[in-house]
């Protein structure tokens, strides 16, 4: 029996890895072409440089909410909690001359703040994590607009500039910070204890229970690592762009749409890659078809997030051919 | 009191108005195997989830080695020496083996802020040599893993924690023949050393044969303790169910008898790795067994006939219609139906009533001008179906999770017979169903056969395929290696010779 098993498994290993290689193939062959097609703009050196820096903020912001949608909630505050946090930060190094220990703290800290506040309303009052997200989410985004307007009376401007303390934005710094978010939050999720607990209550919270893993504890140290995460990417976007505008009526949900895009990707190819994995992949691809239609002179906005949803809907539709196979 | 390992005194569990467990009063001795015997929805289960820690009693004692033990989740239990393999209990889908293993204790594999998988993967594979248990790979997603895998890497999981008291609840159901055999070695190792089994199981045969003792349960209460030698098996079906049970309740002639016309064509049907060159015909009106050893590639092929495997070869042909099978909408046009091994993951809507189960199947026909459905026939299908079968529940809103195995296979079966259907394909149809279920399930088949369907009934119950088969294909790693007839073949030696 036991070499009928151990021959399965690595078949199915060399499936995976060869599922792998053709889905890194095929995105490379489609940037080739359209590296033509582009009248050889795409793979110039300039414009890498800008996919690489613009992947980014999706793929920070995809790993950060990895964690926190793994266990099971579904917090859809977390574009409001990115814009509070960033102005929060901002305003420490404008208004308060921080510098950098304000930007850093003083962003992190309001997204763990927060982040723990909507998983605290879920986990412990019951609350399906939807309907706290969504509140929550009006919550941080009053708060977001009520600290820009009362600053607009001081400073007499809305928007919190941030002048000072940009180096975070800057290639290669800020690739080199997703860089290592993503090393961390690849081994976090894949290989600690933490990372099996939380897919573990994720999947199947009674099993999870019954084998005495606690519940809410775990939720709660993986809202904290997502928050820290999600943090340093306001922190490098905020640093990268210069401001975070103030929304209100869920406006920021359109902020992490794209980040949502690469959660609902690696969910599609979970049995292909990893979860960090998948959400690097997916974000990379999300980039690039932003930066291949603006190349295009595809015009931003209606049109560039039509095919945005084009892809997610590919992604769907490609994920579940691979599901065909019934496993008993 | 030396020698007991569990005393049980007066407990008592309800669930809203049902009372799951009356004043339930046991001994289990050190060293021994302790039945628990009933119909579904007893109580076996409950008990057993309680002392489980799974749930909590409402009232009465549980003492374990002379402590009292009160059990407040299954960690709890674990740390008092109480492990389990019980139904409600199954694996992280998403994770590896190695990780379901260890799951909750991890932080005995830390390697600085990482996990160390090798060690992990090693100690676990050491778990299953310590015990003889079949090795299954832990490196590849549990979900990936047959039932038969899953159960037993679920009983090495549960011997990860050295107990001295184990809950096996209805384990044997899902293994096959030899699977089976190691179960029974195994338990005979664990018991030598003074350790105690808890088992549950529909197998009374198997009961009879393992168990030291016996309990009864009837509607949540012990009706009757006593050592298993000194049960007849007509006996111990009585008390379970409260009246009479015919001894034997598979087909009592010894004759191949079908029809000449051919319903159901397979030819040179293969799956890479999973079977070869399956070739037979089902003739109307005959029951066509199909069984093997673990991993023989029996339950693929049901997966494959229905057009669920991947890179089939091979034909499937109707032969009514001479239609080609070649994904499951085919099957269903052609009046054939396939139930799945796992009821719950691949038949039922188990969180619907029982009124959408029944008549799902049916909506075609139900369907009135532009789709919509006609409600007054659609409860009509659904009441007759529940009523034929009878299905044991408060009416077609009742939940179908809510059910117990028996009635869940009836509300799965009912609904595909009550239609006029050529063909039918059943993998373990009388899985985790109790004695009184499965004499039900082989009369409703007989009468199936008797008016004219043809069935192919994979089975890893040798009894079963030979009661109720007209001829027994039989595989052999992965092919097939004979097609035995009822009239000249049906002996368990003979089947078993060409099975190994």
């Amino acid at each position: 029996m036991s070499d009928i098993k151990k021959a399965s498994s690595t078949d199915l290993k060399k499936k995976k890895l060869q599922n792998q290689l053709l889905v890194i193939g095929i995105i490379a062959v489609i940037c080739v072409i359209c590296h033509f097609l582009t009248g050889g703009r795409l793979l110039m050196p300039t414009n890498i440089r800008t996919i690489l820096t613009q992947w980014t903020y999706p793929l920070m912001v995809g790993l950060g909410m990895m964690f926190i949608f793994t266990s099971g909630m579904i917090d859809l505050s977390i574009g409001a909690q990115l814009i509070l946090a960033g102005n929060v930060g901002a305003i420490l190094v404008e208004d308060f001359g921080l510098g950098y220990v304000g930007l850093i703290i003083g962003t992190v800290a309001t997204l763990v703040v927060c982040e723990l506040l909507s998983a605290s309303c879920s986990t412990f009052l019951g609350i399906p994590s939807w309907v706290a997200g969504l509140g929550a989410a009006l919550v941080y985004e009053a708060i977001g607009t009520i600290v820009t307007s009362v600053r607009a009376k001081t400073a007499g401007t809305s928007v919190v500039y941030l002048k000072h303390c940009r180096n975070l934005g800057t290639f290669p710094w800020i690739c080199i910070i997703a860089l290592i978010l993503f090393v961390i939050a690849f081994f976090l999720f894949n290989r600690s204890t933490l990372g099996f607990n939380l897919r573990a209550v994720g999947s199947s919270p009674e099993v999870a229970e019954a084998m005495g893993i606690k519940r809410k504890k775990t939720i709660m140290i993986a809202a904290l690592i997502g928050a820290v995460i999600l943090g340093i990417s306001a922190i490098t976007q905020m640093s990268y762009t210069g401001r975070y505008t103030a929304m209100s009526g869920m406006g920021s949900l359109s902020g992490i749409f794209k980040a949502l895009a690469t959660i609902l990707f690696a969910g599609s190819f979970s049995k292909i890659f990893s979860d960090p994995v998948g959400v690097a992949v997916g974000s990379f691809i999300i980039t690039i078809l932003f930066n291949i239609l603006t190349l295009f002179g595809v015009p931003s906005g209606t049109y560039q997030e039509m095919c945005l949803g084009a892809v997610v809907i590919l992604c769907g539709i490609l994920s579940s051919f691979k599901n065909k196979g019934v496993v008993k | 009191m030396a020698d007991v390992m569990l005393k049980i005194e007066g407990v008592c569990k309800s669930f809203g108005p049902t009372k799951a467990n009356n004043n339930v009063n046991l001994v289990l001795k050190k060293g021994s195997v302790h039945g628990l015997a009933g119909e579904n929805g007893s109580g076996k289960s409950t008990l057993a989830s309680m002392i489980c820690g799974m749930q909590m009693k409402d009232s009465g004692k549980f003492f374990k080695n002379g402590q009292e033990f009160d059990p407040k989740s299954p960690g709890d239990a674990k740390k008092n020496g109480v492990a389990m393999v019980v139904q409600e209990l199954g694996v992280v889908g998403a994770l590896s083996g190695a990780v379901n293993m260890f799951l909750g204790e991890m932080d005995k594999y830390k390697k600085g802020p990482l996990v160390d998988m090798k060690a992990m993967e090693k100690d676990a594979y050491q778990q299953f040599d310590k015990w003889n248990l079949p090795h299954v790979p832990l490196d590849i997603p549990a979900g990936q893993l047959q039932i038969e895998q899953r159960k037993v890497m679920e009983l090495a999981r549960a011997l990860n924690a050295d107990p001295d008291f184990l809950v096996l609840d209805e384990i044997s159901q899902a293994l096959s023949q030899d699977n089976r055999e190691v179960l029974y070695k195994f338990i005979k190792k664990f018991t030598d050393q003074g350790k105690t089994i808890l088992m549950i199981t529909h197998d009374l045969e198997e009961m009879v044969e393992i168990c030291d003792t016996i309990s009864v349960l009837r509607d949540g209460e012990v009706i009757d303790t006593r050592a298993s030698k000194d049960y007849s098996m007509d006996e111990l079906k009585r008390l379970m169910i409260g009246r009479e049970v015919s001894g034997d309740y598979y087909r009592d002639d010894q004759e191949e008898s079908y029809e000449k016309t051919v319903i159901l064509e397979v030819k040179n049907l293969t799956v890479p790795g999973k079977c070869e060159n399956v070739s037979f015909e089902l003739h109307k009106g005959e029951i066509l067994g199909i069984c093997g050893l673990s991993d023989a590639g029996i339950h693929e092929i049901g997966n494959a006939i229905f057009g669920l495997e991947e890179g089939r070869r091979g034909t499937v042909t109707v032969k009514t219609s001479n239609t080609e099978l070649k994904k499951p909408g085919d099957m269903i046009k052609t009046k054939g139906a396939y139930l799945s091994k796992d009821r719950d993951a691949y038949g039922l809507m188990l969180d619907t009533g029982i009124g959408d189960n029944l008549i799902v199947p049916s909506v075609v026909e139900l369907s009135g001008a532009f789709g919509f459905l006609n409600p007054k026939k659609t409860k009509a299908l659904a009441q007759q179906a529940s009523e034929a079968f009878e299905v044991k529940s408060s009416g077609l809103n009742h939940i179908v999770r809510r059910l117990s195995g028996g009635n869940k296979q009836k509300v799965n079966l009912s609904r595909w017979l009550v239609k006029d259907l050529d063909y039918l394909i059943l993998d373990c149809p009388t899985r985790g169903v109790d004695i009184g279920v499965k004499a039900y399930i082989y009369s409703v088949l007989k009468k199936a056969k008797a008016d004219g369907l043809g069935i192919i009934m994979i089975s890893d119950e040798l009894p079963e395929a030979m009661g109720m088969s007209d001829r027994i294909l039989v595989m052999k790693e992965h092919k097939q290696e004979a097609i035995l007839s009822r009239t000249t073949d049906f002996t368990e030696e003979k089947i078993m010779e060409v099975m190994l």
